[in-house]
């Protein structure tokens, strides 16, 4: 059976398009959502080739492990060369905008196509993310989120590149006292992500707050950002979400009753959480045993060939 | 391979398990599920965690495998809850390499890409996360009499003198950099410390139970 990840990303179409990744923003975040794209890439063929290589990195395909960037990569760069695409002047009778041969703009370069699969496989996961982590028990048990390092990017967010060395940008950084989670915290109204984060320098808050959307959106005059309320959030950024349980986000100040949906187009429409179930007499004494130790539930491990 | 992380009621201590017989059938399913969950989120952590701890040996451009495979591990495609059993599945296609934590993984040339011979592994920063034929100009140099060693960076010279292989005054390469070293088959050792220890899965687990128990309370306030 497919990943929940493969099936969303079975569902989108191809994009193929000559727009530049600003002109493509205005194209609104429903549509990218849906879609295989790729900025400036034209050619049908190139992008089913990347829908393929995206198959190859979620599932694995024939002749491919799954999560081999680089043979996914070698693929498309046979796309690139059988479909005669030039930097210098695009696919033929494109006429395209010339790009400097391995840079990002080179539609089949290892860092242009390296930065293709990172994000889209992210993003599918992230959608993903989406609608597990918007299951009702899911809210009840983990209502929020909470944003952190999942890959190693060469040059973080907060930091720039500069002849003279790397330099620090704490105004783009992810969680700096002036950067974008405060930025989107303050954009959208999420007072208690902004005193979680001054306490303890943690980027959490619940699922359905809009800083969400609004680090998607790049609150703060961000230009780098995806339109998306789950990661990557922007381009190459190497952030993503993990699950905050209830008991974690109360430690924490929040609170973490009656978290709805999240906004985006996954999951259910509405959320109910079902009370007085279970005898309290019974679940006081699961509390206690847990708590000392004298009940324990025991985990079995099976490796099988 | 594929490995099988079960939180199962039936293997709880017999206190336990009458309080969880009283909850019923499905409070017994809403319990293990949760600490199923739990025990889910961490293994997806700690996998990303250790990736990032882990950069190449030479340095090298990160490809953020560890990531891709974290992101894998997730209630929707690992989690299964049936009964009082909930099981954490890990392994397969969509996750070759994380069964390394149980056993060293072997890999040979020709499995991926039929008539291989050898296996390049990066001897250089710059190679990481490459394939060779992405590398322009690299030429084969040898470590032996008829042994293949790898590929390094062609550097131009030119013939000084006549020679079998060409005249004088002819250009040819000679290697350079090293880029690859060929390896007929590669061993990776098993690392346990990949995924969480038996112990941190059973803390898991419990951790979750006890969180769930303390929601359920915190409604009949």
């Amino acid at each position: 059976m497919p990943s929940l990840a493969q099936t969303l990303s079975d569902a989108r179409s191809d994009l193929p398009n000559s727009l530049g990744t600003a002109d493509l923003r205005k194209l609104g975040a429903n549509i990218l959502r849906q879609s295989i794209f790729s900025a400036r890439m034209s050619n049908a063929t190139a992008v089913q080739a990347v829908r393929e290589a995206i198959t190859g990195v979620l599932s694995g395909v024939k002749g491919q492990s799954a999560d081999n960037v680089a043979e996914a990569r070698l693929k498309l760069k046979y796309i690139g060369q059988a479909l005669s695409y030039d930097p210098a002047s695009g696919f033929p009778g494109e006429n395209a905008e010339p790009a400097e041969a391995g840079s990002l703009r080179d539609l089949f370069s290892t860092d242009r196509i390296n930065l293709i699969l990172k994000t889209q496989e992210m993003m599918t996961q992230g959608a993903a993310k989406n609608i597990w982590g918007n299951e009702p028990d899911a809210l009840e048990e983990y209502p929020a989120w909470e944003l952190v390092r999942v890959a190693a990017v060469e040059v973080p967010r907060g930091e720039k590149r500069t002849k003279a060395g790397l330099v620090d940008v704490p105004t783009d950084a992810w969680d700096s006292a002036n950067g974008r989670w405060v930025a989107a915290a303050r954009e959208s109204g999420d007072g208690d992500a902004l005193r979680i984060f001054e306490a303890t320098g943690r980027m959490v808050a619940r699922k359905d707050s809009p800083i969400w959307q609004a680090l998607g959106d790049g609150a703060g005059g961000y230009d780098d950002c995806l339109g998306n309320d789950y990661e990557p959030f922007a381009f190459n950024s190497g952030m993503g979400r993990e699950e905050v349980s209830a008991g974690e986000y109360e430690e924490l100040g929040g609170d973490g009753r009656n978290v709805g949906q999240s906004g985006t187009d996954f999951g259910p429409d509405e959320v109910a959480v079902r009370k007085d179930r279970f005898d309290p007499d019974i679940l006081k004494a699961l509390k206690a045993g847990l708590e000392s130790g004298d009940l324990k539930f025991r985990v079995r491990v099976e490796v099988t060939p | 391979m594929n490995l099988a992380v079960k939180i199962e009621v039936d293997t709880a201590t017999p206190a336990l398990r009458q309080m969880l017989d009283m909850l019923g059938e499905e409070g017994r399913g809403e319990i293990v599920g949760a600490m199923g969950r739990r025990v889910v989120r961490d293994t997806s952590r700690h996998v990303s965690q250790w990736g990032l701890s882990h950069p190449n040996k030479l340095g090298g451009r990160r490809t953020n495998y560890w990531s891709g495979i974290a992101a894998k591990i997730n209630p929707a495609d690992t989690l299964q809850v049936d009964g009082g059993t909930a099981t954490m599945t890990l392994g397969g296609p969509e996750m070759p390499g994380i069964t390394r934590a149980f056993g060293e993984v072997t890999i040979v040339p020709g499995t991926k890409t039929p008539g291989a011979k050898y296996i390049p592994v990066p001897a250089n920063a710059s190679a990481y996360g490459l394939r060779p034929r992405e590398i322009a100009g690299l030429v084969l140099f040898w470590k032996g009499k008829g042994q293949v060693g790898g590929l390094a960076q062609g550097v131009a010279v030119t013939r000084t003198k006549n020679t079998r292989k060409g005249p004088k005054g002819s250009k040819y390469f000679r290697p350079g950099l090293i880029m690859f070293w060929f390896a007929d088959r590669v061993t990776q050792p098993q690392d346990r410390s990949i995924l969480p220890s038996d112990q941190q899965w059973s803390d898991s687990a419990n951790a979750g139970a006890a969180e769930w128990v303390n929601l359920q309370l915190k409604k009949l306030n």
